[in-house]
This record gives structure tokens, sequence and C-alpha cells, in this order.
């Protein structure tokens, strides 16, 4: 099973929400890794094999969009899929995200469920949250 | 140039509120008299805790919120769906507030900016009650099951045209 997913967002306490609903979504607690900008986010990637990264866009030391574009340039990583979860809303800046790979956008404030489905849906985990 | 109503950044703050943290919060009309009946409605805390964000584009402001301590709590229990006595409100109540700030500051630039955003915001901070603006261009209090919380919204400057 392919379920491996990274939460990057520079909020310790939005990390832990999310981690919260990755767990709800099925993904195992081992599974989920966190990193608090897109700079440490590449480490991760340079040491783990991730399928799913949950992405904010406005973080210090690296951005989101910063880090896809890394992303994008390394052939080893072109099936990693990048979701942004985050408050962007400049139309420019999405449009950019969208020709650098990211799969789907949710804007915060999402709803839990949301995030939940997607992630079951992009990763084809059993879901806790669904109804 | 759209205009925000204190009404418009209750109704931001309170959606926000409600999906991250499951918190319900109305418009604190008892503390500028506004209310049906002022008189029975007990005070808010003190706010002891606040953030700031800003936003750039056509034009450029600022988003501070004020809360008390129990709301801080409150917002980072919601989100982490654990107890609010659990909770310090000087670290995860703080960076929970700025996360807020960042919520909310985001749904105030889409009112803003409309469907084609051309908004951005920047990285929203802790900061004191002097960062209070003296002039806002409108400020909202809500009362969130008990506890306060502010939304200062200030219109700094609009950009030039070439």
């Amino acid at each position: 099973m392919k379920c491996n997913v990274l939460v990057v967002d520079d909020s310790p306490v939005l990390r832990g929400a999310i981690v919260k609903v990755a767990k709800l979504a099925g993904v195992p607690e081992d599974r989920i890794h966190t990193a608090g900008n897109g700079q440490e986010a590449l480490d991760v990637l340079d040491r783990t094999w991730i399928d799913l990264v949950l992405l904010d866009i406005n973080m210090p030391v690296m951005d989101g969009e910063e880090f896809a574009r890394q992303v994008r340039k390394n052939p080893a990583l072109a099936d990693l899929k990048i979701v942004v979860v985050s408050t962007e809303a400049n139309d420019e800046r999405l449009k950019r995200l969208r020709e650098l790979g990211v799969v789907e956008t949710l804007r915060k404030p999402f709803q839990p469920e949301d995030l939940c489905h997607l992630i079951t849906k992009l990763l084809g985990v059993s879901p806790s949250c669904a109804s | 140039m759209r205009e925000l109503t204190p009404a418009a950044l209750v109704r931001l703050a309170s959606v926000a509120l409600e999906r991250i943290a499951f918190l319900m919060a109305e418009p604190a009309d008892h503390l500028t008299g506004n209310g049906p009946m002022p008189h029975l409605a007990p005070p808010l805390p003190p706010a002891t805790r606040f953030a700031r964000i800003e936003y750039r584009g056509p034009e450029r402001g600022e988003v501070i919120l004020a809360a008390s301590d129990g709301c801080a709590r409150s917002v980072a229990a919601g989100l982490l769906g654990t107890d609010s006595e659990s909770v310090d409100p000087a670290t995860v109540g703080q960076d929970a507030l700025r996360e807020l700030a960042n919520i909310i500051a985001g749904s105030l630039i889409c009112e803003l900016g409309g469907e084609r955003c051309p908004f951005s915001i920047g990285l929203p901070s802790a900061c004191g009650a002097d960062a209070l603006p003296a002039n806002p261009t409108a400020v909202a209090t809500l009362d969130v099951e008990g506890e306060r919380l502010e939304v200062h919204w200030t219109r700094i400057a609009v950009a030039q045209a070439a």
C-alpha cells in the first residue's frame, strides 16, 4: 500500500490537526511525516519515500511554491502527488502551482471531512472518517 | 474598492472558527450596547494574546486578532482534538491564534479581491496590544463560547496606478 504522507506547515498546531485527519483517513501513524517548511520537506524526501505531500504555501525559509519547483526538477520524484492546503488565494500563484504539477488545492478553512476524503481518494487507503 | 463591514468580519471569523475548531461564535453586541439586553450579558474576558498578518496587492492592509487566553486555548484544543485545559496559551494557544489570523486574512483577501484574487498574504506573527491600530477600518468583537475574539482590519495603503 502506497501511503507515506508528508505534512508541511510552519504551524505546529496546524500540522497536528492535519496529522489527526490523515490518521482518520486510514494512514498509519508511522507513515505520517512532518516538516515545518519547504527545506525541511526536501530533507525528508532525501531520506524517505513519500507518496503524498500536503503542502502549505506561506512558510519561512522555503515557501511551498519553491518546494514544488525543486520537486519538479528531480525526475526521481515525478510520481509524487502534491496537494496544497493553504490560505493562498492569489490567482497567478495558484496557476503557477498547477503548472508545477499540484494535483489539488484545499483552501483553509477546510472541512476536516474534505481533507479526509481527498487523502483516501489519492492514496486509496481505507478511511475511518467516511460515513 | 470593496469595503468590509464589522458584520462581514464576524462572518469570516465565525466560519473559520466553526470549520477549524468546531467553535460557535456570535457578535458581542452587548459590549457596544447594541444588543437587545446588554445589561444581562456577562462581560467577556480581556484580550491577552495578539496575532498580526499583512496582505499586499492592489492595496495593502493588515489583520490583527486580539483574543482572551481562553479563546486561544479553545482554538488550539479544537484544532488538535484535545482538552482546552491542557493547552498552554503562551505557546500552543499563541500558535493557534497565528494560524487563525492566517485563515481569516486568507478569507478576507478573497472578499476584497473576488474570484480572481490579486492579493497575497504574508506570514502571521505574534504581537502585543501596542500593535492594535488607533483607527482601524473595521473592528468586530466576537463572543466565542464565552471567550473574547476581536478582529481588527486596517487598510494601510492603496497601490498607485502606473
